[in-house]
């Protein structure tokens, strides 16, 4: 029997009790009353009225027996009294019964209240397996090369980062190794946590620590492998997503404790060296195995999964690593799993990824589309979240280099803030938010996702909005009455959403009198061209999901940024970045960041755009929770539960 | 000895079609996109581009790589695959497997719906089977195979769950896709060999079979059938490849390891070598397919055959 009859059929039992309950209430109210009337001398006295009528028709005839046609009234006044006082009781008892109804009608309700709320958290099943489908999982077992986008899975699974965030604030938590210590504004030290064990039994020290230091930052000695493992891009992903490139020095003080020393005071240390952007490897296991081995045959790490097999066609298993090192009940993902067993299978198509959750091959899908969800979130087969998507705020980057100080023999049009601030009024965000997006989205304020603290009200307070008239006449006071002509680059394979979302832009800027050509590109053109900063115009831009800031603001705000097209060295923008940066005081860090946004947002910076969502698909049995600064993918797999009989 | 001198001419045009198939892919390939920008991470520095261009020889003049590259192919070596682990001919070898047997499938799923098909119709000539058996040719021409799987997947995987929605988990996994692939081949067949076996039929050679009292079955068969292939047997080769061609969506759609996923994420991924050797394996299958059904035409047909004398 499904679940679903099961409760049609209790709800109907609970009807069918409650209308029995007060049927009987009333009969025994019914029954008490006509046993009040029919006892002892109440009895008489109703035979007596019941025939007092022809009594008093023959008083009248009678004058001689008026004395005893007084009696007879004051025995009909008693037999009153006592037919009211009857009726009190019998209401009485009647309030009793109602009471004891109501009393026995709230408990069962109270009863099967409880077995309701136990039915709707239905247990999780701790040996579940759970399947779930991505787009593409290539080969490669190696963290080093997770760490360059090639397979977030295993990377996850598999292994661990050093910390980890906190699911609601985003703030740092121990997971490998302890916050950090600070010795003084140029050394810290980190404390491995106790009891960590590698797959393969060995534990986990400060010398893993190093070697995945060392590893990365400079792997020539660790590279053992042939042509399997030493291309150079995970390499040079890794070096630089792990931030060793701070360091000034460090050693291991002892099997526990790892200490570090940076030219500056760095803020963002933790956060960077720190981040999932590398998962930890054993020193022992790759020195005895080596590097080709551990990319290509085997995975060994500290994380929530031990992996068993992976077809870069088919998919992947791993089971679940029993002694993991974090509670399954705790807060911070990643957690001891709630299901046993995992596998990913490779679907590149997202329809039959679906198919596949509706057939019950597929337990969930992440990272899609809104619009391939949209259709199954009224199907109550399938569970639809919404969260920000791995590019989560969109912006359009003004070229403001010096290299583009003339466009077209006339000066740039960017470097003029009332133009940029045209451009920001020009789009009718909420438009494209209920009309393109999910409605759900909000605009952009700057280089971060908003899920995690920003924008505060300091922001919100400053938003654009949409303001087509001033834009024109900010545009004419700027020297352009007729409006420019400038190149919108976009990039059409990263996100779907980019070309679509493109035209609508382009359609409000023209509006005002900025008429954009929009030129695309595939990414693997994009992200080099946007990079020369030689080419004048607008161009498409996204930020991540990190939540450590330094990840967005390092490469796209600070002017030495990698894809810092828009500069303006006569802003505070500089000074702040680099103040926040050396601020190890958390408040005062959070203080700054908030000041350098704030002037980056007043500033009309960027055309600041909307926020962009993806979704989320599972079956109905299946909850997979998360904080509200943390999203749904590789880092909280763990936590998903898989419910019995739902 | 004229087939043997004929065999060795169509091998060296077969050689040549692959050498000119390769050479246009190298150059397209190269022309958009730059393999270094996939392969490094957004916050690369300069350095990095410059050290992996110059580890994948990229730097050197387009001549000289394509040198190198025909070099190298001549002796089995297509280069390794910048994203998987490996040779990249061995990497495309390990998919032809399962791209052979959806071909197959499909084949067989073609011929089988589309010859009995098309004989049928032809002998019931205007009856409701007739039109029955066109409306699904036309139905299987002017439907896209990709659109095709996305529906059998949702009526026959997820409706009623008797196939798998994807993988290659064992026969039942191998339906809907040879299905969705051979449709379109299958109208295609009965088309022909309806129109075939219609002329056939009339024909003064059937009559003179029917009237050496020469029962219906047999004629039809023996006398009529065989004759009504030879275009059908024209048109294999073609098909051939057209299923192999095929087999690259619906090998995405249902998520079926072959060649044709390889290929979309080596394009995606701007993974030259291992998209030159899935192309120089697919465009060998397409002409050696071709060659063999040709050689096999000429066995079969003794009017070509003694043209080609």
């Amino acid at each position: 029997m499904s679940t679903r009859n099961y409760w049609k059929r209790m709800s109907h039992n609970r009807l069918s009790r409650r209308t029995l309950l007060r049927a009987s209430a009333r009969a025994g109210v019914g029954a008490t009353g006509l046993a009040l009337v029919g006892c002892g001398d109440d009895d008489d006295d109703q035979q007596a009225v019941v025939e007092a009528q022809p009594q008093q028709q023959q008083e009248q005839e009678q004058p001689a027996q008026q004395m005893q046609q007084q009696q007879q009234q004051q025995q009909a006044m008693q037999q009153e009294q006592a037919e009211q006082q009857a009726e009190q009781q019998a209401m009485q008892q009647e309030q009793q019964e109602q009471q004891a109804e109501q009393g026995t009608v709230q408990a069962i309700e109270r009863e099967e209240a409880e077995q309701d709320e136990q039915a709707a958290e239905p247990e999780v099943d701790l040996d579940a397996t759970v399947r779930v489908a991505i787009g593409r999982y290539t080969a490669g077992l190696d963290p080093q090369r997770s760490g360059s986008q090639t397979n977030y899975v295993n990377g996850a699974c598999t292994f661990d980062a050093g910390m980890s965030n906190h699911p609601e604030t985003a703030a740092l938590e121990p997971n490998l190794v302890q916050l950090q210590e600070i010795v003084d504004p140029t050394n810290v030290i980190f404390h491995v946590t106790p009891g960590v064990m590698f797959h393969n039994g060995t534990p986990y020290t400060a010398h893993d620590l190093e070697f995945n230091f060392e590893r990365v930052s400079s792997a020539a000695d660790y590279h053992q492998g042939g042509e399997t493992s030493d291309h150079p891009n995970e390499w040079a992903s890794a070096r630089q997503a792990f931030g060793t490139d701070n360091f000034a020095s460090y050693s291991v003080i002892d099997d526990q404790t790892f200490a570090v020393e940076t030219p500056v005071p760095n803020a963002s240390l933790a956060g960077s060296i720190m981040s999932g952007a590398v998962r930890h490897v054993s020193k022992e296991y790759v020195i005895e195995n080596g590097d080709a081995h551990v990319d290509g045959v085997f995975a060994v790490g500290t994380g929530p999964f031990r992996f068993l097999e992976s077809d870069p066609d088919v998919g992947a298993k791993w089971t679940r690593n029993e002694d993991y090192h974090k509670a399954r009940d705790g807060l911070t993902n990643p957690r001891l799993a709630w299901f046993k067993d995992f596998e990913v299978q490779i679907r590149p198509e997202p329809l039959a990824q679906i198919a596949g959750i509706e057939a019950g091959e597929i337990d969930a899908v992440y990272n899609l589309p809104t619009d391939v969800a949209e259709p199954y979130r009224d199907n109550p087969n399938f569970k639809v979240l919404y969260q920000p998507s791995s590019q989560p705020s969109h912006y359009i980057m003004f070229n403001t280099h010096d290299s583009v100080a003339e466009v077209d023999g006339v000066p740039n049009p960017f470097l003029d803030i009332r133009v940029r601030e045209a451009a920001n009024l020009a789009i009718n965000r909420q438009e494209i938010i209920d009309g393109l997006l999910t409605g759900t989205e909000g605009p952009a304020f700057g280089p971060y996702r908003g899920t995690i603290g920003y924008p505060g009200e300091a922001l919100e307070s400053r938003y654009h909005g949409y303001d087509p008239d001033r834009a024109k006449a900010l545009l004419a006071e700027a020297g352009y009455p007729d409006g420019l002509d400038i190149d919108l680059h976009i990039v059409t394979d990263f996100q779907p959403i980019v070309p679509i979302m493109a035209l609508p832009v382009q359609e409000y800027l023209e509006a005002v009198g900025i008429r954009t050509t929009i030129k695309e590109y595939l990414s693997s053109e994009y992200f080099r061209t946007v990079r020369t900063f030689e080419l004048p115009g607008m161009f498409w831009f996204f930020t991540n999901t990190i939540a450590e800031p330094e990840t967005v603001i390092g490469s796209g705000v600070t002017e030495s940024g990698f894809y810092a097209v828009s500069v303006y060295p006569e802003t505070e923008i500089e000074e702040l970045y680099q103040a926040q940066n050396q601020a190890l005081d958390p408040g005062e860090r959070a203080r700054l960041l908030e000041e350098l946004y704030v002037t980056f947002y007043d500033n009309y910076s960027w055309l600041f755009l909307t926020e962009v969502s993806s979704a989320t698909i599972t079956s109905a049995n299946v909850n997979w929770p998360v904080g509200s600064a943390e999203l749904r993918g590789e880092g909280t797999l763990s936590a998903i539960q898989k419910l019995r009989d739902a | 000895m004229q087939f043997v001198n004929l065999f060795l001419i169509r091998m060296i045009q077969t050689i040549l079609v692959i050498w000119v198939v390769v050479s246009i892919v190298f150059v397209i390939s190269r022309l958009i996109g730059n393999p270094e920008t996939s392969l490094l991470p957004f916050d690369a520095t300069n350095e990095d581009y410059e050290r992996i261009r110059e580890k994948l020889g990229l730097n050197e003049p387009l001549i000289v790589q394509y040198g190198i590259f025909l070099g190298d192919a001549v002796q089995g070596n297509l280069g390794y695959s910048y994203h998987r682990t490996g040779a990249a001919l061995t990497i495309v070898a390990d998919k032809v497997l399962g791209t052979v047997k959806l071909t197959a499938a499909g084949l067989i799923v073609a011929l089988g719906l589309g010859l009995p098909l098309g004989v049928l119709a032809a002998l019931r000539r205007g009856s409701p089977l007739d039109w029955l058996a066109r409306l699904i040719a036309v139905f299987g021409q002017a439907t896209p195979s990709f659109w095709l799987g996305l529906m059998l997947i949702f009526f026959l995987a997820t409706k009623v769950s008797w196939f798998p929605t994807a993988g290659a988990e064992g026969f039942r996994s191998l339906v809907l896709p040879a299905f969705a692939l051979g449709l379109l081949s299958a109208a295609g067949f009965m088309r022909l060999t309806r129109s075939g076996m219609i002329d056939v039929l009339s024909t003064d050679f059937i009559r003179t079979a029917r009237a050496k009292g020469l029962n219906e079955r047999t004629v039809i068969m023996r006398h009529g059938l065989r004759h009504a292939l030879i275009p059908v047997m024209t048109i294999l080769g073609i098909e051939l490849g057209r299923l192999i061609a095929g087999s690259v969506i619906i090998e995405v759609v249902f998520s079926w390891p072959g060649i044709g996923r390889l290929m979309i994420e080596s394009i995606l991924q701007s993974d030259y070598p291992t998209v030159q050797a899935g192309l120089v394996v697919i465009a060998a299958s397409i002409t050696f397919g071709n060659l063999i059904v040709d050689m096999t035409y000429r066995v079969i047909d003794p009017r070509i055959r003694m043209a080609a004398l």
